[in-house]
């Protein structure tokens, strides 16, 4: 166990046990209590509640204006056999697969090239974290219009080494990974940040130490830079693919779950059986589906990856 | 450092109890705060009486029928015992923006000390949820004015008033509108809501490509024939690249797809629902005829291309920029042209008649008042008053759509004579039918409207795209 990690822990412990004794730290807590409170009842009222109430929905025939009807697992069982819901799945795990890698290997290089010492590196760092702060709604109409087929600037681009581009939000193949691409460019600058800071956090002895011994620039990349972002890459790792399970506004804006349902994902699923549809039983079973899939995505991330994270 | 592991530190059981009573207190003020105020103003939902069944709307409109000054609503009828202002939610916006704050200025005049609270919503999906939401709660809004289509919805799950006895109270009665218009807000034989206005489709050309097409602008397509021959004409390309349409087929699964297909279905004798309501019509051989011509615009004369001015919009949508020489379009293109494309040289005509004549859908604007309302009273007076003739007139001149009631439509000449709003007047006079009313009518059109894009794309062929989208339409149909 790290030196700090020891000591902080044997603080806490010393903490523990002088509450229980000390006046002035238990009326802290109770203090710090008081001042969580609040936040604390908005999340069990708007946040805990309804989570728990959909599961219960979940069961249930409810068409909003009518009281739910228990069902049992009828849902479940329509769903199972719902060819879009499987679709949606399917477009799902799509986005995730073509998003994750790519945001997280923009955001890689992107943190690397603006760790160093640049003229205007401020500037640059603004201009790739100003989408993130972009409403989506915003950036999914700048590409509708990028994506354009007559006067967009991608098929102009395009045609300018002679490539014909496609109708790339009207094609049953390229509209996902238009989609991708631009959620890609929407979040790179938010991973860039999370690397930026971790990059920062590697202490510079090690490269003067690898430096001495004859390592090249690529050799410190592999052996001291990536290993020492494993936290930070395991982090956003699981933060990207919760998100992209959760994907909903560039679809809303930019495609509507089309063309033919070759971008409709679960959320935009649950969102047009809930509130088009009206069928909120049906949308709380895809809402659980949904749980359920990023309860096991997660598990496994973290066993998979999270078992030998060191903190430094 | 990044994720550095913590230890937390236990809670007593005494700091636990003290938040726990802070939290249940911090619970009763919330509660406390959103304690209901109002009482419910008295309204006598009596027996209705009873009309035709509004699952299976054929009736044609019979605008001359009978303008008689008797069928006018009294909107001062009913004694007001609610709140004195009037909370309104409505998805009158855009081209109806100044229409509806002109009503509710006259509404005020005329009703000194009367306010109207207005919430606006662009998107007719947002005004529902939130709608839904608010009656789920039961807190809704005093008057509502949304598309005609949520009506049945509303009205089947019993959240809406029923008009019929305060149309009694004010000595409205039904023939003061165009029986297909008043159709969209009835539901099993009772009214719900009344029309502030309705839509017909109609043929929008432009007429400088009619021209350099070597067309007369002065005798648009009159035929699905003509209108497939004009639109080659008028199709442009450049070194194999399309850079003006002869005429755009929607591609997205939306409304105007679904509008284009549903004034063809009807244009070649065919129906969205069966005579009794129960069952999807629309895969039938009408209903494949249109489809596959909307298709073959695509694929076969190739009038357009796949992506072509797709999810362009304002001053760059392919009609306002002189690329698209027509397409079958609804009253607020009208709007849109005069904000975006005022130079634009274009004309509107009668949509091309198809294999069984001409033939277009009507679709209303509705004001309804949901059940949970706490000012029934004025919420009616307010109706009745946006429903008298002068300000049926006074709306629909504003905002350029059609009034809904005989009286209103010809008392000024602005329906019969405005060059851009005439051929929708003589639509409805002529051949309309209204839109489909059913509580599943929403949920079949999200589903349809995926299969006629995918018919529209080639990614489906037409007959298995129909039938898909009548299979699921049928199913939701028996849940009703």
């Amino acid at each position: 166990m790290p030196a700090a990690e020891a000591s902080l822990t044997s603080e806490g412990a010393v903490a523990r046990k002088g509450s229980r004794r000390h006046p002035v730290l238990a009326d802290q807590r109770r203090t710090g209590l008081l001042f969580v409170t609040p936040a604390l009842v908005l999340f069990v009222v708007f946040s805990v509640v309804p989570v728990v109430y959909a599961f219960y929905l979940a069961f249930t025939d409810y068409r909003v204006l009518t009281p739910p009807r228990w069902i049992g697992l009828e849902n479940f069982v329509a769903m199972a056999h719902d060819p879009v819901f499987w679709v949606a799945m399917r477009n799902t795990t799509y986005y995730a697969i073509g998003y994750v890698p790519g945001a997280m290997v923009l955001g890689l290089i992107a943190a690397v090239l603006l760790n160093g010492r640049i003229r205007g590196v401020t500037a640059y760092r603004t201009a790739f974290y100003i989408p993130v702060v972009t409403s989506i709604i915003v950036a999914s109409i700048i590409w509708l219009w990028i994506y354009n087929p007559q006067v967009g600037l991608l098929n102009w681009a395009l045609s300018l080494i002679g490539v014909q581009g496609p109708a790339w939000l009207y094609s049953t193949t390229w509209a996902m990974p238009a989609v991708i691409i631009m959620s890609v460019w929407k979040n790179l600058g938010y991973v860039m940040i999370i690397y930026l800071a971790a990059l920062q956090g590697i202490p510079a002895h090690l490269y003067e130490a690898a430096s001495v011994d004859g390592a090249s620039g690529k050799d410190s990349f592999f052996k001291i830079t990536l290993p020492l972002l494993k936290p930070a890459t395991f982090f956003i790792f699981v933060i990207s693919c919760i998100s992209s399970f959760q994907v909903f506004g560039a679809v809303y804006v930019m495609t509507k779950g089309g063309p033919v349902n070759s971008t409709t994902t679960l959320v935009y699923e649950i969102y047009i059986i809930s509130f088009q549809a009206l069928k909120m039983g049906y949308g709380a079973a895809e809402s659980v589906a949904l749980f359920a899939a990023i309860f096991i995505l997660s598990m496994v991330n973290f066993r998979l990856l999270g078992q030998d994270t060191e903190y430094i | 450092m990044l994720l550095e592991p913590r230890t937390s530190p236990q809670i007593s059981r005494r700091s636990l109890l003290a938040g726990t009573a802070v939290a249940l207190a911090s619970v009763a003020v919330v509660a406390c705060g959103s304690a209901s105020p109002a009482p419910v103003a008295t309204t006598a939902p009596a027996a209705a009486p009873t009309k035709g069944a509004g699952a299976a709307p054929t009736a044609a409109p019979t605008v001359a029928a009978k303008p008689t000054t008797a069928a006018q609503p009294t909107a001062a009828a009913s004694t007001s015992t609610g709140s004195l202002t009037i909370s309104f939610w409505s998805s009158l916006m855009g081209s109806k923006e100044a229409a509806r704050a002109g009503l509710a200025k006259d509404f005020e005049a005329a009703n000194p000390g009367m306010k109207i609270q207005h919430e606006g919503f662009f998107d007719i999906m947002q005004n529902n949820e939130k709608l839904l939401t608010a009656m789920v709660a039961g807190n809704p809004p005093d008057v509502v004015s949304n598309h005609y289509y949520f009506v049945s919805n509303y009205a089947n799950a019993n959240a809406l008033v029923p008009l019929d006895p305060l149309m009694a109270q004010s000595k409205m009665a039904d023939d003061l509108f165009v029986p297909s218009i008043l159709q969209l807000g009835q539901w099993k034989g009772k009214t719900y809501a009344l029309p502030i206005y309705a839509d017909t489709m109609a043929y929008f050309y432009n007429v400088d490509l009619y021209t350099k097409a070597g067309l007369d602008p002065e005798k648009p397509a009159a035929t699905w024939n003509d209108m497939i021959a004009d639109a080659k004409k008028m199709t442009v390309r450049q070194g194999g690249k399309l850079v003006q349409e002869g005429m755009s087929v929607p591609q997205d699964a939306s409304e105007d797809l679904s509008n284009m297909f549903y004034a063809m279905l009807l244009a070649g004798g065919g129906s969205f629902l069966s005579g009794d309501g129960k069952t999807a019509a629309f895969n039938d051989a009408s209903g494949q005829q249109a489809l596959q011509t909307m298709v073959d615009l695509v694929h076969t004369d190739k009038v357009t291309d796949i992506g072509f001015g797709q999810g362009l919009s304002g001053a760059a949508t392919p009609f306002y920029d002189n690329k698209t020489g027509s397409r079958y379009d609804i009253p607020p293109t009208i709007f849109n042209i005069s904000k975006y494309a005022p130079k634009l040289n274009y004309a509107i005509s009668p949509l091309p008649a198809g294999p069984k004549g001409q033939a277009t859908p009507v679709l209303a604007f509705e004001m309804f008042i949901p059940k949970g309302s706490k000012n029934q009273d004025n919420a009616w007076k307010f109706i009745a008053f946006a429903m008298t003739p002068p300000e049926q007139v006074k709306f629909n001149k504003t905002s350029n759509h059609l009034a809904c009631e005989p009286e209103a439509l010809q008392s000024d000449p602005f329906f019969t004579t405005n060059k851009y709003v005439k051929p929708f007047y003589e639509s409805l006079i002529g051949f309309s039918k209204p839109f489909p009313i059913t509580p599943a009518y929403a949920d079949v059109l999200a589903t349809l409207q995926q299969q006629l894009q995918a018919a529209v794309l080639a990614k489906s062929d037409v007959k298995t795209a129909l039938d898909t989208a009548a299979s699921y339409a049928n199913d939701q149909l028996s849940k009703v």
